[in-house]
């Protein structure tokens, strides 16, 4: 019987193994790809531990410890780092999905092709646009001297013009704004493309019995693109300890009276490496992001099965 | 079992093929390949024209030293990091020139070689040419690491380099401006007739008016200060609680509050000079020596006066430093070609001035100049602005905007001035890394808007000053203070 059994069993894996092979085959590149470019550095994390030396090379410079990690904590400002890192892109999460999710919506609910696709490339734009281009952009709208803020809306209000880039209060809003000025079009493309493979059936059953467009939204296209959001938004939440670059370099022009509400982990880093040029402080600043990232994918993945279990990854 | 044998015995014959090749081409190569770098400020020459120069300077050297030089020209804004870059990794450099601010995370992750041995041995030429004491500037941590150049080690202070156009339209003599309450007129004086112009803004991009506004020397870094251009004794106190911080900021927030300093200074990305090119600053804040005036003219093609209201300082800022780092693969090579640029007026004129006859041309007063029909914006090869930097400026031509004594005016100008008493000191930041890191934070949130006279310093000043202590400012002083007590035993300072 059991003999059966395995023969049975044994062509079957071969027919497996030779129906997929061609698929393996195609992610082979990426795989490789992946080893070299992800896996391999890994072993260079060691650097975190050491105090770097040219001279000596990754494997002969001296153990360090922990030392490089006591200049992230050694003041106040990890405390402001973390916090704005990590209200920065919750607010991005929240506010970021669900803009590019009704976006989505309404790109999908256009039914002329050539309008549709006319604002999917116009909300789309932004996102092609280097940063540093969009700091003076914005700096058109913020400049103290020159800007439109101060000199036309300010102006015509009555209001004194403000020094911008001096003032870190209103800075988050200014962000938050260019954030989703530039990062909308592109998330709302995946969200768009699972809206527009939901069947059309649902909508047809739905229009018979009389729903309203409100309802068809909130209980048809929502639901059904739950699991797409809940993987962008596991995916976001594993990149909350990072930060866009140029958005929160280029942006703010890199001033320093914006720091309080602007300064990032990553720019921090970056300020520390070009400054000091220590490749173990970085090295550790590195690694510290990393781990945490990964502790909180865990506990949101976590958190999602508890919630939903299909829609969690492992 | 056949196939095999086939790629096998292929294999084998492109390895012994290639094997082949390669023996005659390393025998071509027995020369040194030295690579070296270093900025310019104005456009960086083009692959072709570089190469030209690589070739007459190999030509120039050949029969002294055997080697081949290709030279590696950045943009002076993004040389330091870019040679952070390139000292973190393992690319070849042989010859680095080094600006100040680079050397000491350069020293401290050992990514510069010792040149005791080297210079002993192939460096006569610099001992002489920058004797003991400008040579003492280039050791670090006990080690020398860099070797400093010889030109202007005097800094004039408080120099404001102004439109002549404009100071004859309101009758204003530069000459007569010697303290900050008369230059303070003067500018009321633009300020009022000319209400569109920015009347004053710091020299470079990124940088407040303090870097040439100093009363105390600075040591280094400003955490930990002597005060009174180092005159009194070598105690080393906080600049950030001294009255000579605070009446500089006095001055700057007066200047703001008058509509002096535009409210984008903070945020400007071009230089004083291109300001005053595009006509719309009158004055920029600068360091004074002989024949600055003439080479700020030469950048912006405007006429220029100048006045000095700060008294003129020595202290140990050499700004640019010669090293090899520990990428060299050449280093006696570099060694010997670093003695030729110290020395050799041939090598220091081709690397800043490019080829005779097509680059520039010898006047009859020994001066020099551009051939017909070159000038600034279509010469081929010049790095003539950053030409202090090569080592030994006074072995090289006089430019023609240059008086021709020159080099003279500068080696007496050399002599005035205050001499801080800490002039040679260099300070290693390795031991305090982590809290100069915190502190330099601090001092980055407020450093701009605060010394450009945005914010008012009675309320942002000891706010400043607190949170650096908090980061760890007094222990960057002490430490000073001590490396300074240790020099000054072995030097016999007082």
């Amino acid at each position: 019987m059991s003999a059966k059994e395995t023969a049975a069993v044994q062509p079957r894996k071969k027919v497996h193994l030779k129906k997929y092979l061609p698929i393996y085959l195609i992610a082979l590149p990426g795989l490789i790809y992946l080893f070299i470019n992800n896996y391999i550095p890994m072993a260079g994390l060691v650097v975190a531990f050491k105090n770097f030396s040219a001279k000596r090379g990754i494997w002969g410079s001296k153990w360090a410890g922990f030392k490089n990690f006591k200049y992230l904590f050694s003041t106040s400002d990890a405390f402001v780092i973390t916090r704005n890192t990590l209200l920065y892109n919750v607010m991005f999460i929240v506010i970021g999905t669900t803009l590019a999710v009704m976006v989505a919506i309404f790109l999908a609910d256009i039914k002329s092709r050539i309008r549709s696709q006319f604002f999917q490339s116009i909300i789309l734009l932004p996102f092609l646009v280097s940063w540093v281009i969009i700091s003076y952009l914005v700096f058109g709208f913020f400049s103290a001297e020159t800007g439109f803020v101060n000199n036309t809306i300010r102006q015509g209000m009555g209001l004194a013009p403000l020094s911008w880039y001096n003032e870190p209060k209103y800075w988050p809003l200014i962000i938050l704004a260019v954030y989703l000025w530039h990062q909308v079009g592109y998330t709302s493309i995946v969200y768009y493309a699972s809206v527009v493979g939901i069947d059309n059936g649902y909508y047809e059953a739905a229009d018979l019995e009389g729903a309203t467009h409100w309802q068809k939204i909130w209980h048809i296209t929502l639901p059904l693109i739950r699991p797409t959001i809940i993987t962008m938004v596991l995916l976001a939440v594993g990149k909350i300890f990072y930060s866009d670059f140029g958005l929160f370099y280029q942006v703010p022009m890199n001033s320093g009276a914006l720091f309080r509400t602007t300064g990032v982990i990553d720019t921090y880093v970056y300020k520390g490496l070009m400054e000091q040029g220590n490749i173990g402080m970085s090295a550790a600043a590195g690694l510290y992001q990393s781990c945490v990232g990964f502790v909180v994918v865990l506990l949101a993945n976590l958190a999602v099965r508890k919630i939903d279990k299909d829609s969690a990854f492992f | 079992m056949k196939l095999k044998k086939a790629v096998a015995l292929s294999l084998a014959a492109i390895m012994t093929m290639s094997l082949g090749s390669a023996i005659p081409a390393s025998a071509d190569e027995e020369k040194a390949h030295l690579i070296m770098s270093f900025r310019t400020s104005g456009a960086v020459p083009s692959e072709e024209n570089i190469k030209k120069v690589e070739q007459k300077l190999d030509e120039l050297i050949a029969d002294r030293i055997n080697a081949e030089i290709e030279l590696i020209i950045l943009q002076s804004s993004s040389y330091k990091d870019q040679m952070t870059l390139m000292l973190s990794g393992y690319e070849q450099l042989d010859i680095m020139g080094a600006p100040a601010s680079l050397i000491p995370s350069a020293v401290s992750g050992e990514q510069l070689r010792d040149l005791g041995d080297l210079l002993d041995e192939y460096g006569q030429g610099i001992r002489e040419a920058l004797g003991e004491e400008l040579l003492n500037c280039g050791i670090f941590d006990g080690t020398q690491y860099c070797l400093p150049v010889n030109c202007d080690t005097t800094l004039g202070l408080g120099y404001y380099i102004m439109r002549k156009d404009i100071c004859e339209k309101y009758d204003i003599d530069p000459d007569a401006i010697t303290n900050y309450e008369e230059l303070t007129e003067a500018f009321q004086k633009v300020h009022d007739g000319e209400p569109e112009m920015t009347v004053v803004a710091p020299g470079s991009a990124g940088y407040s008016f303090m870097q040439f506004s100093c009363t105390w020397d600075k040591l280094g870094n400003y955490f930990g200060v002597l005060d009174h251009w180092g005159q009194d004794d070598l105690t080393v106190v906080d600049l950030f609680e001294t009255q000579s911080y605070r009446d500089y900021l006095d001055v700057m927030r007066d200047w703001y509050k008058r509509g002096f300093i535009s409210a984008d200074v903070t945020n400007a990305t071009d230089s004083g000079s291109v300001q005053i090119k595009a006509g719309n600053l009158f004055a920029m804040a600068n360091s004074n020596k002989p024949g600055m005036l003439a080479q700020e003219q030469m950048n912006t093609g405007i006429e220029l006066v100048g006045a000095q209201v700060l008294p003129s300082i020595s202290w140990t800022a050499n700004n640019w430093q010669w090293c090899i780092p520990e990428n060299a693969e050449h280093p006696e090579e570099a060694m010997q070609f670093l003695n030729l640029l110290y020395t050799d007026p041939d090598v220091i004129n081709t690397i800043v001035y490019g080829l005779e006859g097509e680059d520039y041309v010898i006047h009859e007063d020994g001066r020099i100049g551009y051939p017909e029909g070159v000038d600034a914006s279509n010469v081929g090869y010049s790095v003539a602005s950053m030409l202090w930097s090569f080592g030994n400026e006074f072995n090289a031509y006089v430019w023609e905007t240059n008086e021709p004594d020159v080099w003279e005016q500068t080696i007496a100008w050399n002599e005035t001035g205050y001499r801080s008493k800490a002039f040679g000191f260099v300070f290693d930041p390795s031991p305090v890394q982590n809290e100069i890191a915190a502190v330099q934070n601090v001092y980055d949130q407020y450093r701009m808007s605060l010394e450009c006279g945005l914010v008012d310093p009675e309320t942002t000043l000891p706010e400043m000053v607190e949170k650096m202590k908090a980061a760890g400012l007094d222990t960057i002083i002490e430490e000073k203070q001590a490396q300074l007590d240790a020099w000054a035993e072995v030097t016999g300072a007082a």
